[in-house]
């Protein structure tokens, strides 16, 4: 396919751990175990899982920050898994990323113009004052008045710091933003606001958004594609809309139950599915269906055979061996 | 945000010649700085003008005028000793003139090389962990547990004693503090999102020390700089007790210490006033550095 934008194939990321001798390292924590995902030009793909499902790993490695334990990632069709570090600095100019904690994703010793308009001073030696101008600009794209020029980051709020992180982002005019959790720190409000901001962003400079978040309704607000995960493996993927109102997977179904909902009526929030128990280790990842612990519909095939991800409808992919059907 | 919090804000301007102006404003508006960049002024003023500005000959011994207390006027020389003569009759002022020179020159420099080094190795080390950081904090750890004082008289031994070797001493001394104190706050700034925000945007390694690590841990930096300053001062001083020090006919402020503890139940001034030298630099060199520091900060506006 020609409008492939990022490809990401069979992506593993495992962590060393020492063991409980010294210096024999038998245990490996499994950040990632086995990612495939394909986002295309214009798209809103978002990420959703339990905090410690890779998500945020998953960001990393996409960004390259992080270099994955083995697999592929595609830019444009082309293999940029293991290119130099100065052609790696000329892709980045591609994909830009907004973090998630505002508070220390910007450099305090610096004033929020030099923040914004570093990225275009390191790709093009400009210096801040010539491109005051552009950087303004940018500013107003995401809400910032001039009078934030000068300041610094302590002086702001946290919404208007994540603005910042926005705007620097971009900057540089990239084809893919990855928002790693990016209203998760934020009052309710100001994450409407954000959530606004980046759609409109999105049609403006024609982005494709990576949306990573904890919370589905976050996501459903945003995107047009739903990727679920748990313990580093994609669960469940299709498109948005049907997968919130027709979830296949029992734990999707559990995310999307846990979205509060203001109601006074006792019978509605009885319906409720509660997950016990915390996600289990990805040291060693349960067996068979790697939610088979917590599954509520589990059954003993669950616990023996490794559901595979596969498309059950056009476009939407599960991995679970009895998807729900519709009640 | 009301308007004199905007008005001090744009008062800090980016071009030079603005900066410098901010400094010396915001140095005039904090008075105990202010007070401890005049001590400090005054002091290299004496130091540098020492022939000009001390009143006698530093080494000229009058042996019959010895341990005289301060304010005195001497008939057989025809002096007026302000601070009292020494144990050979030289007099005290003078000798205290011309003993700043070797003490603020000593100490300063010790403190500017070590920093340097110091903090270079520092940062290297949090930054890019490695062998680098494990050969750098394992010398790091031998350098502080072994006797100061005998690697210094091992040092002399073989070189004898002079000016710049007591530099090179107190920095081998010092400059382990500064590493582990910096290597110690980049292993805390290189977790923090802003330097993986300063990958994604493309920076150099350099670049990412330079601006973004750097100007973060320098607040450690000023702090273990203003305390050791006067630290080397009585450092060095121990250095020319044990007779290691700068070579013994140079007055330094700790050595002219030294020599008064001998007579310090007769001539007390001996002792005295060096010492009050010493106190009074170490105040305004600390004075100085919490000001240089809140300065600095940009989350303190001063």
């Amino acid at each position: 396919m020609t409008n492939e934008m990022l490809e990401l194939k069979d992506i593993k990321k495992y962590y060393d751990a020492p063991g409980f001798f010294l210096g024999k390292k038998t245990n490996k924590l499994r950040a990632l175990d086995g990612i495939n995902l394909s986002i295309s030009v214009g798209q809103k793909i978002g990420i959703v899982g339990e905090s410690g499902c890779g998500k945020s790993t998953l960001s990393k490695v996409i960004m390259r920050l992080i270099e994955p334990t083995s697999g592929m990632i595609k830019l444009f069709g082309e293999d940029i898994t293991s290119v130099t570090p100065q052609v790696l600095n000329k892709i980045r100019k591609n994909i830009q990323i907004i973090f998630q904690d505002p508070f220390s994703s910007l450099n305090p010793r610096m004033r929020i113009g030099e923040i914004i308009s570093e990225p275009l001073y390191i790709h093009e030696r400009v210096f801040p004052d010539q491109i005051k101008s552009q950087v303004l600009e940018i500013m107003t794209a995401v809400g910032l008045t001039e009078e934030f020029f000068d300041r610094y980051p302590h002086q702001l709020s946290g919404g208007q710091r994540q603005r910042v992180g926005i705007a620097r982002a971009l900057i540089l005019k990239p084809k893919i933003i990855i928002a790693d959790e990016p209203v998760s720190a934020l009052d309710v409000s100001i994450q409407a606001q954000l959530l606004n901001l980046l759609n409109k962003l999105h049609e403006d400079y024609n982005l494709t958004l990576i949306f990573i978040s904890h919370d589905i309704s976050v996501v459903q607000h945003t995107c047009d594609k739903i990727a679920v995960m748990y313990l580093g493996q994609i669960i469940e993927m299709g498109d948005a809309n049907s997968l919130i109102q027709n979830p296949k997977h029992p734990y999707t179904e559990a995310l999307i139950s846990a979205v509060p909902q203001i109601n006074f009526s006792e019978e509605l929030n009885k319906d409720k599915i509660v997950l016990h128990g915390d996600v289990p280790t990805a040291f060693s990842p349960p067996s068979g269906c790697r939610f088979h612990t917590r599954c509520i519909y589990v059954k003993e095939r669950c616990k023996k055979d490794v559901p595979v991800l596969a498309e059950i409808n056009r476009a939407h992919y599960l991995a679970c061996h009895y998807p729900l059907t519709v009640i | 945000m009301n308007t004199s919090v905007n008005n001090s804000l744009s008062a800090k301007a980016t071009n030079l010649k603005g900066q410098i102006w901010t400094l010396i404003e915001s140095i005039t508006r904090y008075k105990p700085a202010f007070f401890g960049a005049i001590i400090l002024g005054s002091l290299l003023f004496i130091a540098i003008f020492a022939p000009l500005v001390s009143p006698f000959d530093p080494n000229l011994q009058f042996p019959t005028e010895a341990r005289v207390g301060p304010f005195t006027y001497l008939e057989g020389s025809d002096r007026f000793v302000l601070l009292g003569t020494d144990q050979v009759g030289r007099d005290q002022l003078s000798r205290i003139i011309y003993a700043s020179r070797v003490t603020l020159l000593v100490s300063f420099f010790a403190v500017i090389i070590s920093c340097l080094i110091g903090t270079l190795v520092g940062l290297l080390a949090g930054y890019y962990r490695g062998w680098f950081d494990i050969i750098a904090m394992r010398w790091v750890d031998i350098s502080l547990a072994f006797p100061f004082e005998l690697l210094a008289l091992s040092i002399v031994a073989v070189t004898g004693p002079s000016l710049t070797i007591v530099i090179i001493i107190l920095s081998l001394r010092i400059w382990v503090v500064y590493a582990r104190v910096v290597r110690g706050s980049t292993l805390s700034i290189r977790e923090k999102d802003y330097i993986n925000g300063a990958k994604a945007i493309g920076a150099g390694e350099l670049r990412i020390l330079v601006r973004y690590v750097l100007p973060n841990v320098l607040t450690p930096v000023l702090v273990v700089s203003t305390l050791y300053i006067g630290r080397m001062i009585l450092i060095e001083s121990s250095l020319s007790f044990l007779g290691i020090g700068v070579p013994a006919t140079t007055p330094t402020w700790g050595g002219i210490l030294g020599d008064g503890r001998a007579y310090i139940d007769t001539a007390w001034w001996i002792a005295f006033f060096p010492g009050l030298a010493i106190m009074i630099t170490v105040l305004s060199v600390n004075l100085l550095g919490d000001w240089l520091r809140d300065y600095f900060d940009p989350k303190i506006d001063i």
